[in-house]
This record gives structure tokens, C-alpha cells and sequence, in this order.
């Protein structure tokens, strides 16, 4: 995994269910559980949990 | 059509016209009256300004909510244009939850394939063939794009009350207060902000 596609140009074909997308969201969910930037704000839902916990409901919009 | 395009065409007519006033086919050349040119466009605005992580947070609490909510999210957190970000559909949106080690990460898999041009108009060319893409928004941000997707079937993430998609210049509207208030940021960085958050934050270099 290289890079995350934001606009093309490295990626010549990316479809839907393309098994690359499963590849980029695993990319995506490691680097992001070795650097949670965005998690505690209270604005959402949480992000990232221990494994096997349940989910919190989520929060409902204002 | 742009000014100088008209102009262009107007030469071009004038031009082939006056062989028509010259060989007496018409009496004068139609071209030759003052028509009302399009206004002279104003030029596109350029900054290099984008948020930083806590900045990208603060703005999203003040949308939090708000039907500006759904775009911000994923121009700010996915990396969308301003035109895609307003061409999500409900059904665009899902959630994956992927474990990591000993922890669970929540990532959206926001499907970007449309874009509102103009005055509501849905368009499936994107900029170029390979912005048709899946944004990848993990954590918090993602959870909550997925939380407002769900329920809402498989209409716009974001309409304009009738069932039809929000356009640019409503986007624009609500924006410009925001705008005011963080310095004159363009929406349009937004994108940039996500992708410095990428490279610099969660050490992905994005393509």
C-alpha cells in the first residue's frame, strides 16, 4: 500500500468493490490505530474501541 | 460562456458577415451592433491556506448538526472536491470496522461518483477518470458520516428539501460566514487540509 488516491493519477482503475479498496481501508485503519489524530472530540461516534467491545449508540445529530 | 470567448466568436462572425454585406446577400452586417457581453469574470481565487488536525476538529464542531455537516465531513476527513462532496448519495456511504492489534477502527467508504454542478445539476464526470473513488474516512469522522447516512435510504446525503441535491451556490451561501471567520480559507482547501492531515499526521502519502 503506497499511497491513499485523492485525486488519480497513480491509480489507473479503481472500482467500487475492487479488492483494492479492501487493501487502502486496511491502509487506512492501521495508520490511523498507530495515530488515533482525530479521536476525543465527543463530535461523533467513537472511532476506535478495544477489539470485541460493543459499540456505544451512536450519537444522535442535534 | 466566458467574455473573451464571446468576444472571439463576435470577431469571427463579424469577419465572415461582411463578405455577406460586401456580395449584397444582407443589407448590414448584424454584427456590427453593441451586444451585451457576458460580465468580465473575476479571477478564480488561489490560497495556499489549509487547517491544521485542530483546526479540521474546531470546524468540524461548528457544522456539527447543521446540513453543512455531511459536505464538510467529507471534503475535511475524505478528501473530496467541493462539487463531490455534494453529490453523495445515502447508499454511497458504509461502514467498515476493521481490527487492528487489539483495537477496532471505524472507517467509511464514501463512494465519490457524482458531482453537483452549478445550479443543482448532477453530473457522473468527475474531474478526470480517476476521480471516480472510494474516500476512506477512518475514526470518529467516519463513524459519524456513516451515522448520518443511515436512514436516509438512498436519496442525497445532503437535498435540498425537495428530494433534489444541494447546489454550489447554496454550499457557497453557508460557507461564507465560516469563510469569514477562519481568515478567508477557501472550501475548496479543505481537500488540502485532509491531505496534508494524511502525509504529515497519519504518515500516509497520498497520490
Amino acid at each position: 500500500m503506497g499511497h491513499v488516491p485523492l485525486s488519480g493519477g497513480k491509480v489507473t482503475a479503481y472500482h467500487y468493490d475492487s479488492p483494492e479498496e479492501g487493501d487502502l481501508v486496511r491502509a487506512v485503519a492501521e495508520a490511523y490505530a498507530a495515530r488515533p489524530v482525530l479521536e476525543g472530540t465527543g463530535l461523533g461516534p467513537a472511532g476506535i474501541i478495544p477489539a470485541g467491545a460493543s459499540h456505544p449508540r451512536p450519537n444522535s445529530s442535534k | 460562456m466566458p467574455r473573451s470567448v464571446a468576444q472571439q466568436s463576435s470577431q469571427a462572425l463579424r469577419s465572415i458577415l461582411s463578405y455577406a454585406v460586401r456580395y449584397e446577400a444582407i443589407g448590414s452586417n448584424p454584427l456590427d451592433a453593441d451586444y451585451v457581453m457576458p460580465a468580465r469574470s473575476t479571477s478564480v481565487e488561489r490560497s495556499r491556506e489549509t487547517l491544521d488536525v485542530p483546526g479540521m476538529l474546531s470546524l468540524w464542531g461548528r457544522v456539527r448538526g447543521t446540513w453543512l455537516e455531511a459536505p464538510v465531513l467529507a471534503m475535511c476527513f475524505g478528501g473530496a472536491r467541493v462539487a463531490e462532496s455534494l453529490g453523495v448519495r445515502a447508499g454511497d456511504v458504509r461502514l467498515r470496522r476493521v481490527t487492528v492489534g487489539d483495537v477496532e477502527v471505524s472507517v467509511a467508504v464514501v463512494f465519490l461518483r457524482t458531482q453537483i454542478r452549478g445550479a443543482g445539476v448532477a453530473d457522473d464526470r468527475l474531474k478526470n477518470r480517476w476521480s471516480v473513488r472510494p474516500a476512506i474516512m477512518p475514526g470518529s469522522p467516519g463513524a459519524r458520516m456513516a451515522e448520518l447516512a443511515a436512514g436516509r435510504g438512498e436519496g442525497w446525503l445532503v437535498d435540498d428539501g425537495d428530494g433534489g441535491p444541494v447546489d454550489k451556490y447554496a454550499l457557497r451561501r453557508g460557507w461564507e460566514p465560516i469563510q469569514r471567520d477562519l481568515g478567508g480559507l477557501l472550501m475548496k482547501n479543505l481537500r488540502a487540509s485532509w491531505e496534508t492531515a494524511l502525509r504529515w499526521s497519519l504518515k500516509l502519502p497520498p497520490g
